[in-house]
């Protein structure tokens, strides 16, 4: 084994130029691989939050809705199991609700009146029901007496086929990033194989064959591999840093939701690097002797 | 030791080989020699496997090349110590290092590796320049380093081609004396193909001689001569 990391390290300080673009080829590559990583599963993190929210829906009265028919709105929606929570926000309550997060733009609401605001029902539901059984509940309300409009956060996509989409961009992205990583680096590393094409033919002058032949020259590209991925993220969770900070400061909800890559796929990905390293020497080295 | 018989090589339609036989024996010391374009080096590298024969069959220590697959074929090498027209160094190691280099891919440990490297050295008169880079030698040393190489695993058969081409007359008098000296002293059975006429001149072994892919026998050589 003392041969093999001799001759490895041999290797790479032999020709650092070399070496220096093979890590920085695969640097490219990991910091690829986890920035996709990264911005997928923080996305698929805030999805499943907003998933695992519930359903919201809101339902607003016309401004001439008798108070009886507002009660009987929420009585009977209260009625409904799916519901988890319906709460009944006056005009002046919305009012106020918008001025306080409307933060410095509040000077908008400036000779505007409360009831230029509609009372509505803000309503939650469990997220466990269907586009159908949604969309049958908002039809139902529509039509009740007293109300305008009814809106739902679930308009656009469900929880679960959200996160579905997530899922499958990162599977595309991370394909992608596989296949454009493995042309770079083994292209990268036949260069770097070129480099070390005397010392290889010597080798095989002299009888070097199997491990003792090829086993070296992996070795430093496996060593190469895992310096380019540390070095990958390392920036990476320099650049994280300094972007998801700004980030919270604006949006205190994403706090606790915003994290940087695990313990587990920061080492994914270090062995990622490895492979590639290793991989790629070993496709540079075959190249080369076909060359002779 | 080493026996070919009846061996013919083309290249692209041309015969470079024609029904080439010889036979080296143990501790013998054999020169081939001739022309440039003779086919000395199409034979050495058949003998070394890096060729194979278009027919006829070269058997080097025992082995039959025709049968051996390329793990063979290194294995074969590291029983040989072979010396080329290239000293084929690697230029980033130290002169003991590349000698060790080749006693280590034949198994031995690091340290046995170098002892042996060190005595290689001073076989062919360099154990000063141990320490030294490749660069920092001249041609003819470069040759004596990759001739150490070459001895430090105590081969049964030298195969040398062309040692001493390009070197001045007292370096490769200097190669000569060592490959002439690890034959006499070590038994070693050494094929040397050059076309130095000096060199030849100096030589006590057999001379075969190559001309046009043959090796001419006694009328061969008098009609070559006429």
């Amino acid at each position: 084994m003392e041969y093999y990391f001799r001759r490895a390290l041999d290797g790479i300080k032999a020709s650092p130029a070399a070496s220096g673009v093979a890590m920085a080829s695969i640097a490219a590559s990991v910091l690829f691989a986890g920035a996709v990583l990264l911005v997928s599963s923080n996305a698929y993190r805030m999805v499943a939050r907003w998933a695992a929210s519930g359903i919201d829906v809101s339902i607003y009265f016309t401004e001439q809705a008798a108070e009886s028919d507002i009660v009987a709105t929420k009585t009977r929606i209260g009625e409904d199991p799916a519901v988890i929570e319906a709460r009944y926000i006056s005009p002046d309550e919305g009012w106020q609700f918008l001025a306080d997060n409307l933060d410095r733009s509040a000077e908008l609401l400036a000779g505007l009146e409360p009831s230029v605001l509609p009372a509505s029902l803000e309503i939650k539901l469990e997220r466990a029901l269907s586009d159908e059984e949604l969309a049958a509940r908002i039809q139902q309300w529509r039509a009740l007496p007293g109300v305008s409009d009814v809106q739902s956060t679930r308009s656009i996509a469900s929880g679960g086929s959200a996160l579905d989409i997530v899922r499958w961009v990162a599977w595309a992205l991370g394909a992608l990033t596989l296949l454009v990583s493995v042309i770079i680096v083994a292209t990268t590393f036949q260069l770097a194989a070129y480099t070390r094409r005397d010392e290889m033919n010597v080798l095989r002058l002299v009888g070097a064959v199997g491990p003792g032949y090829w086993g070296p020259v992996v070795l430093a590209g496996i060593l190469e591999g895992i310096l380019g991925a540390l070095v990958a993220l390392g920036v990476l969770a320099a650049v994280f840093q300094g972007v998801s900070l700004p980030i919270e400061g604006e949006l205190p909800a994403l706090t606790d939701v915003l994290s940087f890559l695990s313990a587990r796929q920061c080492l994914t990905l270090t062995l990622w690097g490895a492979a590639l390293g290793g991989a790629g020497s070993a496709v540079g080295m075959w190249r080369v002797s076909q060359w002779r | 030791m080493i026996r070919v018989h009846g061996v013919s090589k083309s290249y692209g339609g041309r015969r470079v080989l024609r029904d080439v036989s010889l036979h080296v024996r143990e501790g013998e010391f054999v020169a081939l020699t001739g022309p440039s374009g003779s086919g000395k080096t199409t034979l050495f590298k058949l003998l070394i496997g890096e060729l194979k024969t278009d027919s006829g069959g070269v058997v080097v220590n025992g082995r039959n090349l025709s049968r051996l697959d390329a793990a063979g074929i290194a294995e074969l090498r590291r029983e040989l110590g072979l010396v080329f027209q290239e000293p084929h160094l690697i230029e980033r190691l130290t002169v003991i290092d590349n000698i060790s280099l080749s006693a280590e891919v034949a198994g031995r440990a690091r340290n046995d590796a170098r002892r042996l490297a060190e005595e290689a050295l001073e076989r062919v008169g360099l154990d000063d320049a141990a320490g030294c880079f490749p660069r920092d030698l001249c041609a003819g040393e470069r040759q004596r380093v990759s001739i150490a190489r070459a001895l430090v695993n105590k081969p049964p058969i030298i195969l040398a081609d062309e040692p001493t081409l390009g070197l001045d007359p007292d370096q490769s008098l200097y190669v000569l004396k060592i490959l002439t000296q690890a034959c006499r002293d070590d038994g070693t059975s050494v094929l040397m193909a050059t076309h130095d006429m000096e060199a030849l001149s100096v030589l006590r072994g057999r001379v075969l001689v190559m001309s046009r892919g043959c090796i001419l026998d006694e009328e061969g050589l008098e009609a070559a001569c006429a």
